[in-house]
């Protein structure tokens, strides 16, 4: 498999991961809001934050109000990570690999694409936007489907499953933090606060499995262990790792990702989580993009960068692998 | 469905589908009745099928002035061009009667040159060619044979006459839309298929496969192919990523690939690198090599002519295999035909004034408002002038470019395009086409079964290139004698 093109693939996975995850992040943020008494103010900026999207948010000269921060989230062209512009870049980076991917995914994704540009203009009140954001993650786990149930687990595969699994575990605990950062007032009723809970749970699907796995009424302190921490949710961040890892281990030459992914999951394990004390979460969370992001440089390192000198005989014919890309 | 009253009397022009009484002919009859028979509101939904099939399967092509926007959807009419395979048989050995003895020059070319030897061809020519290569000489490619993908434009004229209008042997595209026309055409229109003989098309990329696989070096147990592409923003990247995924190649662009010290071609893989065999460029010569042409090219391979030349990697169609894709060449190779295979030309060309001849040079300047002038290099349709359509101003811009370079025009008398029932506004109506088969040569020859028609989609226009408005049809070649 050409670097440039894994590269693709890798992107092309991360992007639709992207995409879903932000439409999860702003259905998040209005079921809480639904949930609210209507006095309560709810700080639509820190969905900005979460996303560390605040100086691409200044540039745009935006308020910090929901319709302004919503436009941003899912419309923004300029940002690089509003939903539309995820979409457009997992297209863009499909097409170029449409070689190596079965008709029907490029299919998917191209009706994506156009779902979403002919949706979004004409999205005006809540109840549209949450049908579309329904909408959307429901075409982002047809498409999914499609990578399961058609791609022969090969190279290609791989790095489609690390990227997914790299840009999943990364947005989940971004919607953790919106429920740990400051979106909702410190001084929230409990009722409200375990109401957030919730909201989090459904938003990423999880609200059926917490219940089934964990057996206790929902807390704070049981959830952020859920989907943190958690090994069989497949949103849940560590099981995310667990995916990595499975998919770093059929690849050639994985050493330097494999040994720095052991690093990250045993600081994290170390790492205190108490749910109870948001700044703790807000840390843990902060701490494990960092490390996300240094993983995602080891693997750009060890397979997208070719270079002629980490290839000791680069002009000998190279017979392992032949034949497998 | 009702004709429109243009439909009547245009006779002027060959009808493929229609006879001169405006009656189907009898390869066409049934699927002239078919549409008749179809209501208006049904035709409406089949062509909004159309529109729905293109756009997810993501046909598209890209216009170069068109901005940020790079990819269009593919302007396909879902009346196809019918010829009868009888009639298409004799084509297809025109064809590849043409393609042997353009291929017999370029060898010729790149070694004794016995064809100016013999003064069949006057030396300037080839002095003058912008695409003869000289770091090409001497080089012999597998089955001597430098041009293994010709896509040859076909038209027919009023009399019904069929003539070769050019050979496009540098790196022809269309092949893909012809492909995915029939695909479209077989989603939407299932029932067509049921009761008539229509040849299928579907083998040419494994033929293309096997043509490539031919040229692999013999060290090559197990031969890699690869497509190389200068990317996404090209004309042609549909096209370049479909002939991959259907051939199981790899596409790659320049970058991913480079050239060892034991002159071997490498492709960069997550593995490291990987030999690759045979190389089919979609690049043209100029940027395929920045060690030998254009210095300033990205979108090629430094080093890749040198691989060539120590016959450690194959290209296809070879470099300087252009030398033959030149509108004054062209004018000569009914002369190669008899020179090299001692044939009659089966194809006939159209008559051409070469304005490097001083007398065919008068003959062109005094009657500029009645042909065609086209430069001898260039493709896609661009600068070129019908005469019959240009403004005065124009006809005196090309007078001036004839006088300054002679060599790089030719003129052709216009053409009267034959014809083909386009649906317009849901109706059909007569729109003028030409036809682009393909042609393979290596170890074997084969001929696309039709090939991709193109429809000039405005009222009278000529020009049918889709990057200039042009559509395209599905081609048929219907068998009569087994239906």
């Amino acid at each position: 498999m050409l670097s440039r093109v894994a590269e693709n693939v890798y992107w092309m996975a991360r992007y639709l991961e992207r995409a879903e995850g932000a439409a999860r992040l702003v259905a998040t943020s209005s079921q809480m809001l639904f949930d609210l008494p209507r006095e309560t103010p709810l700080s639509w900026g820190t969905l900005v934050d979460i996303l560390g999207a605040n100086e691409a948010f200044r540039d745009l000269e935006l308020e910090t109000s929901e319709r302004d921060v919503i436009q941003f989230l899912l419309k923004e062209p300029r940002f690089p990570n509003s939903l539309a512009s995820a979409v457009r870049k997992a297209r863009e980076n499909a097409r170029t690999c449409r070689d190596i991917i079965p008709a029907e995914l490029w299919e998917g994704i191209n009706e994506l694409h156009y779902f979403v540009g002919e949706s979004l203009p004409s999205i005006r009140s809540r109840s549209a936007r949450h049908e579309f954001l329904h909408q959307t993650i429901a075409r982002c786990q047809q498409v999914e489907g499609i990578v399961r149930g058609t791609l022969s687990r090969n190279t290609p595969y791989s790095f489609m499953t690390l990227g997914q699994a790299l840009e999943r575990a990364d947005m989940t605990s971004r919607i953790v933090d919106v429920r740990s950062a400051n979106l909702l007032p410190r001084d929230a009723a409990d009722v409200y606060s375990n109401l957030g809970w919730m909201s989090v749970l459904h938003s990423l699907s999880a609200y059926e499995m917490y219940r089934h796995e964990v057996q206790v009424r929902i807390n704070g302190q049981a959830v952020v262990h859920f989907l943190l921490r958690g090994e069989k949710f497949p949103r849940a961040c560590s099981f995310c790792l667990g995916r990595i890892n499975a998919s770093l281990a059929r690849l050639p030459r994985a050493e330097k990702p494999l040994r720095r992914l052991r690093e990250i999951s045993e600081q994290l394990d170390r790492e205190h989580l108490d749910a109870n004390n948001l700044d703790s979460v807000r840390r843990f969370v902060d701490l494990f993009q960092q490390e996300l992001n240094t993983l995602h440089e080891a693997i750009t390192d060890s397979y997208f960068r070719f270079n002629h000198d980490s290839w000791a005989h680069a002009s000998a014919p190279a017979t392992a692998g032949t034949g497998q890309a | 469905m009702s004709k429109s009253p243009e439909q009547a009397g245009t006779k002027e022009f060959f009808d493929e589908l229609l006879d001169e009484a405006d009656q189907p002919r009898p390869v066409a009859a049934h699927l002239l009745h078919y549409l008749q028979d179809m209501s208006p509101r049904e035709l409406k939904r089949r062509t909004n099928a159309v529109d729905a099939a293109i756009r997810t399967m993501g046909i598209t092509f890209t216009v170069y002035s068109d901005g940020e926007n790079i990819d269009r959807a593919w302007p396909f009419d879902p009346v196809p061009r019918i010829i009868p395979k009888r009639e298409w048989d004799q084509v297809s050995a025109g064809l590849k009667q043409r393609l042997r003895a353009l291929n017999c020059f370029i060898h010729d070319c790149y070694h004794d040159q016995n064809i100016i030897k013999d003064g069949a061809l006057p030396a300037s020519i080839l002095a003058d060619s912008k695409n003869f290569r000289p770091q090409c000489r001497g080089i012999s490619p597998p089955f001597e044979t430098w041009a293994h993908i010709c896509g040859t434009d076909l038209v027919r004229d009023g009399d019904g006459t069929i003539y070769v209008l050019e050979d496009n042997l540098r790196v022809p595209s269309g092949v893909s839309y012809m492909l995915e026309n029939r695909h479209v055409m077989k989603r939407v229109f299932p029932e067509l298929f049921q009761n008539q003989n229509i040849l299928p098309v579907n083998d040419y990329p494994s033929l293309l496969l096997d043509t490539l696989l031919s040229l692999a070096p013999e060290d090559a147990p197990r031969p890699s192919v690869a497509v190389l592409t200068p990317g996404i923003y090209n004309s042609a990247y549909f096209e370049h990523s479909y002939l991959a995924r259907q051939m199981g190649a790899d596409l790659v662009e320049g970058q991913d690939l480079f050239v060892g010290e034991d002159n071997c071609v490498y492709k960069k893989t997550v593995f490291g690198p990987q030999r690759v065999h045979v190389v089919y460029r979609r690049i043209d010569d100029e940027f395929l090599d920045p060690e030998v042409f254009r210095e300033d090219s990205t979108l090629g391979v430094p080093g890749i002519l040198r691989a060539w030349r120590a016959g450690k990697v194959a290209i296809a169609n070879a470099p300087g295999a252009g030398v033959a894709d030149d509108k004054v060449v062209y004018a000569f190779v009914p002369d190669f035909i008899r020179y090299y295979l001692n044939e009659e030309p089966i194809l006939p060309n159209v008559p051409t004034y070469l304005c490097m001849d001083p007398e065919q040079r008068a003959y062109v300047l005094d009657n500029l408002d009645k042909l065609v002038v086209k430069p001898a290099n260039e493709s896609g349709g661009y600068g070129i002038m019908v005469g019959p359509k240009a403004s005065a101003a124009t006809r005196r811009q090309f007078a001036k470019l004839i006088r300054q370079q002679p060599r790089n025009y030719i003129a052709q008398p216009t053409l009267m395009l034959s014809t083909v029932p386009t649906l317009i506004k849901n109706r059909l109506q007569p729109r003028h086409v030409d036809l682009r088969p393909f042609v393979l040569q290596a170890e074997n020859m084969h001929v696309t079964t039709g090939g991709l028609s193109r429809v000039a989609l405005r009222r009278g226009s000529l020009v049918v290139n889709s990057s200039q408005g042009g559509g395209s049809k599905d081609t048929w070649i219907i068998d009569e004698e087994t239906a």
